[in-house]
């Protein structure tokens, strides 16, 4: 009883307003399940056990480490918030030793070395999955086709970022966009998608490619939990109509990477020009959305001014766009934000607020 | 008639709180033992009354003319019981504890009547001394008695503010109301004689502005008066933010208004100040609101100063064992806790009863948290007809600074509390915690309030600024130079000689 104590305040503010760390990272974790859900959904059950093990062994993890440092920091939920996040960065049919691995690099040592929640530099989640990504790339990159996909081909596949990034290598044909590219060369689409796209063409006269609805309810080969746009996107309304994400750095992200990938991204393809890159594509495809919304708006590792948070988004922009359209690899979120998390304190040095108060005039002999 | 919108950077708008005072006085009767705060403890000044005493209502018990104060007065007709020591506000001072025999009438203040306009500025000043009501406002009223820190022509300006920012605010009706405001518009007229270099401006939380027309139409011809709405956002109501809104003057922490020239005052001070010279009352009641979940019945209460929180309390609490309660006196950010045997003092406008609520509730992180007040909830909040309770639960454990960025969000001083308080923790204190501007914190608490990991923001950053102006970083004559500050040079070169 007399530990009650702690759950009081002795001086003023005699009131206290009730969010907490806790509720902080529950929402989160709320906002996120349905994306988790449409994975289970469209991947099969597999995926549930790949969310458990990195989930639990992301828990284990930080019990362990809160043992050993003698702080109870188990129930602050940030650590079933990271595991959630190494789940949804895994591709379905990972071994499950992999999400393990990297739920306990993101809690030993990208978290607890420097001090646990709050002294963390870069989020652990993206750290983690970084590290095995370069450790079992083979297995990172083997991806499963949804299961409206899967008449077609049934165990691996690419998703539309790779499928585009290795196609494009010796590709000679006419498209000029990554859609056309994968019309062009017979990337499957789903019944529904022809059947929405059908429906828009003949209702509303809005004529777009297939494919497009694919990627945007996540009718697509990727990281579970990145696939569906739609639910990420709802999970992230309320997220900013609760104020737990601020709008300066998914906005400022998702418009850099959007007009440079305007400006640029036709040009790799034969006979293509500036201004003409296909935007919605590269935001409905690859962990952008999820990792602009969820992941580089992680409260720690983000810079603390708001003009600071701009300049961020902007460089995360810039690196995602610089690693998906030149770089060696189909995708670039995740290290374009560990990349960013690394010059925070930096952006963090040069936009704090101009100095003011008093100014000392001192002899200094 | 031209309205001015004040506005504030950061602050927090406390909207749909359960238990707000409602409209309606009840006149209270004095209970049989009362309590009259005198001064503090350490100044050591003794009643000019002893134990045994006879004293009537209204009668000076009370006054010193080296220090800065004004005269107390006993506010029934009765004995003095004893002189005697008592915990109060977060000091230790000497109060008059007097049995009370009835509680009619007073003792005119001498000089007072309607024709005050005929009177000289001291003769005026003598009846608000003699009244008592020059110790009313932020830091007094400014006569040639020395009430204030600064002599009545050294103010620039007066502020009178209502500004609804705080979790429970007094209703504005009570004062100006039923022919109110003429009574409100003359004791203006009064301040406006004796400060006669002052501008005045009348400061009115946005959702009150209509009481403008109100006030202009009670306005004497030969008075001007500036009106300024300003937003209901906590803490508006802080001497440095009323004078940043209104004057675009800079004020450093811990200074008041006062210290610039400016007199800030209530809209209920004003009130007593026509009392006292036009009808001679002194000041020995006050209008006190109810706020809070802990009490049964919110309307006003017109108590005797002296009278004691449980007296008013009594046959009034929503819980039966007052232990389960805090008394909060004034603001539940940075007003201090009351025991139920302390006294309404006379700057007493507000008493709150919050329940006590200890432990942690199950799953609490969990709730959606519809009928509780959350800093990330305050945008949807708007658009659900839920009020809230509050209660002196922490709702949650101290845990890490996740940099979230909601006390930045908030500081009405802009600077950013994540980054200085660990300064203070770690006892790194240097010209670096200055320049990134520890001295504009004006200790509203607001960080600690939003604080969703349950740190004592405020109170590391009010720990830092002590040890700072103890280690000599700073003086009191850098704070002086930098913001033009008066009514201080007197003291500090008193001290060195």
């Amino acid at each position: 009883m007399s530990d009650n104590s702690n759950f009081i305040i002795e001086t003023s503010p005699q009131i206290k307003q009730s969010d907490s760390t806790k509720s902080v990272m529950w929402v989160v974790s709320l906002c996120l399940l349905p994306a988790g859900v449409w994975g289970v959904w469209i991947f099969g059950p597999r995926v549930i056990t790949v969310i458990l093990a990195s989930v639990i062994s992301a828990v284990a993890a930080e019990a362990l480490m809160g043992y050993l440092a003698k702080r109870n920091t188990l129930m602050d939920g940030s650590a079933v918030l990271t595991g959630l996040l190494i789940s949804y960065n895994m591709p379905p049919a990972i071994p499950l030793y992999i999400p393990v691995v990297a739920s306990f690099f993101a809690i030993f040592v990208v978290k607890w070395t420097f001090g646990g929640l709050g002294g963390n530099f870069m989020n652990p989640a993206l750290a983690g999955r970084v590290f095995v990504f370069f450790s079992w790339t083979g297995h990172m990159t083997r991806w499963t086709m949804p299961d409206a996909l899967s008449g077609i081909d049934t165990v691996t596949t690419a998703t539309p970022l790779g499928f585009l990034k290795s196609g494009l290598l010796d590709y000679t044909g006419t498209a000029v966009s990554p859609v056309s590219f994968l019309v062009e060369t017979g990337y499957p689409h789903s019944t529904l998608d022809s059947g929405i796209t059908a429906w828009f063409s003949n209702n509303l006269g809005l004529d777009f490619a297939n494919g497009y609805v694919d990627m945007f309810l996540g009718n697509i080969p990727g990281s579970l939990g990145e696939v569906s746009v739609f639910l990420l996107l709802i999970g992230s309304i309320y997220l900013f109509a609760r104020k737990i994400i601020t709008w300066d750095i998914p906005v400022s992200y998702l418009l850099s990477f959007g007009i440079l990938i305007w400006i640029f991204g036709g040009t790799r393809y034969t006979g293509g020009t500036y201004f003409s890159g296909d935007v919605v594509f590269h935001i409905f495809t690859g962990g952008i959305i999820l990792g602009a919304v969820y992941m580089a708006t992680d409260m720690v590792t983000s810079p603390l001014t708001g003009k600071g948070r701009i300049i961020f988004g902007i460089g995360l922009g810039f690196l995602t766009f610089l690693i998906r359209v030149y770089g060696s690899f189909p995708e670039g979120v995740s290290l374009a934000i560990i990349l960013m998390n690394i010059f925070v304190p930096m952006i963090n040095q040069y936009t704090k607020p101009k100095r003011f108060g008093i100014q000392i005039k001192r002899d200094t002999k | 008639m031209k309205v001015q919108n004040g506005k504030i950077t950061g602050g927090y708008e406390f909207k749909q709180f359960l238990g707000q005072p409602e409209s309606g006085l009840v006149v209270q009767e004095a209970p049989e033992y009362l309590f009259v705060p005198l001064c503090s403890a350490s100044l050591g000044i003794k009643p000019l009354v002893r134990a045994g005493d006879k004293v009537k209502s209204g009668q000076i018990v009370w006054q010193d003319n080296d220090s800065i104060s004004s005269p107390v007065h006993s506010p029934v007709n009765g004995v003095v019981k004893s002189v005697q020591k008592m915990n109060y506000l977060d000091d230790e001072i000497l109060s008059l504890k007097i049995e009370s025999a009835s509680s009619e009438g007073w003792e005119s203040v001498p000089g007072s009547g309607s024709e005050w306009n005929k009177l000289g500025k001291d003769e005026i000043e003598k009846i608000l001394y003699l009244s008592g009501t020059s110790a009313l406002g932020a830091e007094g009223i400014p006569t040639r008695f020395r009430t204030a820190v600064i002599s009545p022509e050294e103010v620039k300006h007066i502020i009178v503010h209502y500004t609804f920012a705080e979790v429970y605010n007094p209703d504005i009706s009570l004062f100006l109301d039923n022919g109110g405001a003429r009574k409100f518009t003359e004791g203006l007229a009064v301040l406006a004689k004796i400060m006669d270099q002052a501008e005045i401006h009348i400061a009115v939380g946005i959702n009150s502005s209509t009481w403008f027309q109100v006030i202009e139409n009670a306005l004497p011809e030969d008075l001007s008066v500036e009106y300024h709405r300003v937003k209901p956002k906590y803490p508006q109501n802080h001497d440095s933010v009323l004078l940043k809104t209104i004057l675009n003057l800079d004020l450093p922490t811990s200074y008041s208004g006062m210290n610039r020239g400016v007199v800030i005052i209530g809209i209920q001070d004003v009130c007593q100040v026509y009392d006292a010279v036009v009808t001679g009352k002194p000041l020995v009641d006050r209008i006190i609101a109810l706020g809070g979940p802990g009490f049964k019945d919110h309307s006003h209460r017109q108590v005797k100063i002296g009278t004691t929180v449980a007296a008013i309390a009594t046959n009034n609490l929503s819980f039966d064992d007052p232990e389960d309660l805090r008394f909060i006196n004034n603001s539940v950010l940075t007003g201090s806790t009351l025991s139920p045997e302390s006294p309404i003092g006379r700057n007493s406008e507000v008493l709150v009863a919050l329940e006590e609520k200890r432990g942690q509730e199950l799953m609490f992180f969990a709730r959606p948290g519809f009928g509780k007040d959350s800093y990330s909830n305050t945008f949807a909040a708007k658009f659900l007809p839920f009020t809230r309770k509050v209660s002196t639960n922490l709702n949650g454990e101290v845990r890490a600074c996740l940099s979230c960025g909601f006390c930045q969000n908030v500081c009405p001083g802009g600077i950013l509390p994540n980054i200085l308080f660990p300064y203070v923790e770690r006892k790194m204190l240097d010209e670096t915690v200055i320049q990134y501007g520890i001295f504009k914190c004006i200790d509203c608490n607001l960080c600690s309030y939003v604080c969703p990991s349950k740190i004592p923001v405020a109170s590391h950053l009010k720990e830092g600024k002590k040890e700072l102006l103890s280690e000599a970083f700073v003086s009191e004559k850098d704070f002086i130079n930098a913001y033009n500050l008066i009514g201080l040079g007197e003291a500090t070169d008193e001290e060195s000689e």
